[in-house]
């Protein structure tokens, strides 16, 4: 870990001095980064990817709350953990997609460290960024896609370039990008409020930057707009728990009558951001579930895919769980495990518990 | 207690009740056979006549010692030409002969001082109050202590009291200024000062006794014996070797400040001065003694390094120590209460819940917090709930096992 600078801001009026006017190092890397659970951060120090001088530690600051606005939605302080955020009563109840999300992920302790900001600017787990030997042009512009050529068993299918086919493996971004979350975030230039489509970005030609917050600005909270559906998260991954997932889907439904009025459906670990299933979502429109009706708006969502060499595998996997997570959702098909646990969201065995209950 | 002849006993036969604290400074030290490591049996008279640095360590058998030893020394002499502002800015040149030291300052007479290292299970460590501690102990050439630091049963030494005390000690030395090279008589002094050990007594003559030295001397012999004794007693010899030497400047050793961090830990507060990138996983084993927490993955991958921060589980390897200022910390060594096992501990004793021991603090720390959770209904909550926790030796059933009797028991967890 190379060595640094350690702040600690006592409001947010410091926390943004100490990062206004720090010169960028080459290939964009800020020279003052914020600090919060640093789960992601300090990992990446120490293999070096990621050497900021500075580090505001932001952990003091006014961030924390969950607090339930006017309007009936939810705001998420930017410092709220994981953990607090997955068992909060109003998100079990409303917003049951982004417990299931949230805990699907991680371990407890990571969950306990992990903040609601920071797990929006995780990085990606594909292992040539991570490696400092091999070229990587969002670690290091310019120097080539090591995965283009290499083992891209856990790449994009979606929004690839030729610079970058690096994946984003947040679970919980898929289930604030389907609730249509909004980020908050303050600059020297003042407050702005971004939609969660538009915070991470494809990679293009500029694949070092992940999402459009600026260096200098730091998120205050993501704020739930209110929402009275069903939703879920149906997560699949090589392990029964405590690993990424190869493809999950979360799903908000909301039915009018026996129609859907309105289904929004994105996708993890298959594009640099979370994957909106358009077509589907378009297809899903004012007709009745079915099981028929969801596999010919998953094999709509996939028909676009681009595969690779090594992740091909994720155009069936993926058509399967998004047409399962809307059965599930819609109540065509019973949930895995109780609603808003890891246990719903987990496809296949979790913990050795087979559908069903029997061990 | 007082300090004068009662508090005498003779070699082995500690037949009178020994200190129970570490003789102060001032007091004259005990009449006992000095069991060196090293250097054989050292009598009480051949001891004094000079400066004495008499070190107490563990005596567990540790190979590496000698050459440990061997090699701090040798760099040592190699580095005899200090920083500027350093205590030790005009040390040309250190000397060493099997236990004797010559520092050699502004060309003047060398300072003489030997150093011995001893076993702190032993009847001399019962006689200077520091069984069971590691401890060092400053003596002039009467046996008079001039300075001790005694470490905390059990902890490892901190570079910061020492330097706190060396300060308190000898104030102006710190500064740096010119040498005075006055001789200061022994603190109680008694040109006669006598011992009593049954059969014989011995006087020491006023001039072994007046071989003390001039004040920014004794801090430079001081610093010295701290320095050479904090790398034996095992310390991060190269950062905090450095920072004793400069007590007014610290230099640490890879080029970024250091910063002061208090923590608390298992209810015990620790003054530290660290570098930034210090990770409370490395603050607890390295700093402060406390190893049960262990490094697995170092990447917040296998959960052997699971700790309670305010209650809550967390790993340590991922947390910077510098963000726990404030916060509760409670590590596997505080689960238990004195000798009395928390019941998760008794609960994996009793259903066999490791094989190696490798994870098992870490499985321990995340079940205690698991249950507080309160989401440990089920064997498959449980393994969900303990997935943080990785077993390379499959202890997995008796964990869950070891859980499941801990929340079934009617203790408290």
């Amino acid at each position: 870990m190379y060595p640094f600078r350690y702040e600690r801001a006592r409001t947010i009026e410091d926390a943004l001095q100490s990062v206004t006017a720090q010169p960028l190092t080459i290939a964009g890397q800020s020279r003052a980064v914020f600090l919060a659970g640093g789960t992601n951060q300090l990992d990446f120090m120490k293999e070096n990817v990621h050497r900021p001088d500075i580090l505001v530690d932001i952990t003091r600051l006014p961030l924390n709350a969950i607090t339930a606005m006017p309007d009936g939605g939810l705001r998420l302080g930017a410092g709220s953990k994981n953990s607090a955020v997955a068992y909060h009563p109003d998100v079990q109840k409303n917003y049951v997609i982004l417990a299931e999300a949230i805990l699907a992920g991680a371990s407890p302790q990571i969950r306990n460290m992990a903040s609601t900001g920071g797990n929006l600017l995780q990085r990606t787990r594909c292992p040539y960024f991570r490696d400092t030997a091999m070229a990587c042009n969002k670690r290091e512009p310019g120097t080539g896609c090591s995965a283009l050529t290499g083992i891209n068993r856990v790449h994009a299918i979606f929004g690839a370039s030729p610079q970058c086919i690096a994946t984003n493996p947040s679970d919980m971004c898929v289930a604030l990008s389907a609730l249509d979350a909004v980020v908050r975030v303050r600059g020297p230039k003042g407050d702005r409020s971004i939609p969660f489509s538009e915070f991470h970005r494809l990679p293009g030609n500029r694949p070092e930057r992940d999402t459009v917050l600026e260096p200098d600005e730091l998120i205050l909270s993501v704020d739930l707009p209110p929402f009275q559906g069903t939703s879920h998260y149906l997560k699949v991954r090589e392990r029964a728990s405590y690993a990424y997932a190869l493809v999950s889907v979360g799903a908000a439904l909301e039915m009018d009558g026996q129609n859907i009025r309105r289904a929004r459906i994105s996708m993890g670990s298959v594009a640099h951001k979370p994957w909106r299933a358009a077509e589907a979502e378009q297809l899903l429109a004012g007709k009745a579930p079915s099981a028929e009706l969801f596999r010919q708006a998953a094999t709509a969502v996939f028909a676009g895919a681009k595969p690779l060499e090594y992740n091909a595998y994720k155009v069936r996997m993926g058509t399967n769980t998004l047409t399962r997570c809307l059965m599930e959702v819609s109540g065509l098909m019973p949930l895995q495990g109780k609603a808003g646990t890891a246990f719903a969201s987990s496809a296949g065995s979790v913990a050795g518990e087979l559908p069903g209950g029997a061990v | 207690m007082s300090v004068t002849v009662d508090n005498r006993y003779i070699g082995e036969e500690a037949a009178n009740t020994p200190p129970s604290e570490p003789l102060a400074v001032g007091a004259a030290a005990p009449d006992v056979p000095l069991h060196t490591a090293q250097h054989g049996t050292v009598g009480f008279a051949e001891m004094t006549g000079q400066t004495t640095v008499l070190v107490f360590s563990e005596n567990d058998w540790n190979p590496a010692r000698a050459e440990q030893m061997t090699a701090l020394t040798n760099a040592l002499m190699k580095a005899a030409i200090p920083e500027k502002g350093s205590a030790f800015q005009s040390v040309n040149a250190i000397e060493r002969e099997g236990s004797h030291y010559a520092l050699r300052i502004d060309d003047q007479e060398a300072l003489q001082l030997q150093l011995f290292e001893l076993d702190n299970q032993s009847s001399a460590a019962h006689a200077y109050g520091v069984h069971g501690r590691q401890a060092l102990f400053v003596l002039d050439g009467a046996g008079v202590i001039r300075w001790s630091h005694a470490v905390e049963p059990g902890m490892l030494p901190e570079v910061t009291p020492i330097l706190a005390s060396l300060q308190a000690a000898f104030p102006s030395s710190s500064t740096a200024t010119s040498d005075s090279p006055a001789i200061h008589p022994p603190l109680n002094s008694d040109p006669s000062l006598s011992t009593t050990s049954g059969s014989t007594t011995s006087r020491i003559s006023a001039e072994k006794a007046g071989h003390w030295l001039g004040s920014r001397r004794e801090f430079v012999v001081t610093a010295f014996a701290g320095a050479l004794a904090l790398a034996l007693l095992g310390t991060d010899a190269d950062a905090q070797r450095t920072a004793l030497m400069d007590p007014k400047r610290l230099v640490p050793s890879t080029g970024a400040e250091t910063i002061p961090v208090h923590l608390t830990i298992n209810g015990k507060r620790h003054n530290l001065q660290l570098d930034p990138r210090t990770a409370l996983l490395d603050v607890l084993r390295e700093h402060v003694g406390l190893t049960g927490s262990k490094k697995g993955c170092d990447h917040g991958q296998c959960g052997a390094c699971t700790v309670h921060i305010n209650g809550q589980r967390v790993l340590s390897c991922l947390s910077l120590a510098a963000q726990q200022e404030g916060t509760q910390i409670v590590t596997i060594e505080g689960l238990a209460h004195g000798e009395k096992l928390h019941p998760m501990q008794a609960a994996f004793l009793e259903y066999d819940g490791y094989q190696c021991g490798y994870c098992t603090s870490g499985q321990i720390m995340s079940a205690v917090a698991l249950l507080r959770e309160g989401n440990a209904n089920s064997d498959a909550e449980i393994r969900e709930g303990m997935s943080g926790n990785l077993c390379r030796c499959a202890a997995y059933p008796h964990i869950v096992s070891a859980v499941k009797a801990a929340r079934d028991s009617k203790q408290r967890v």
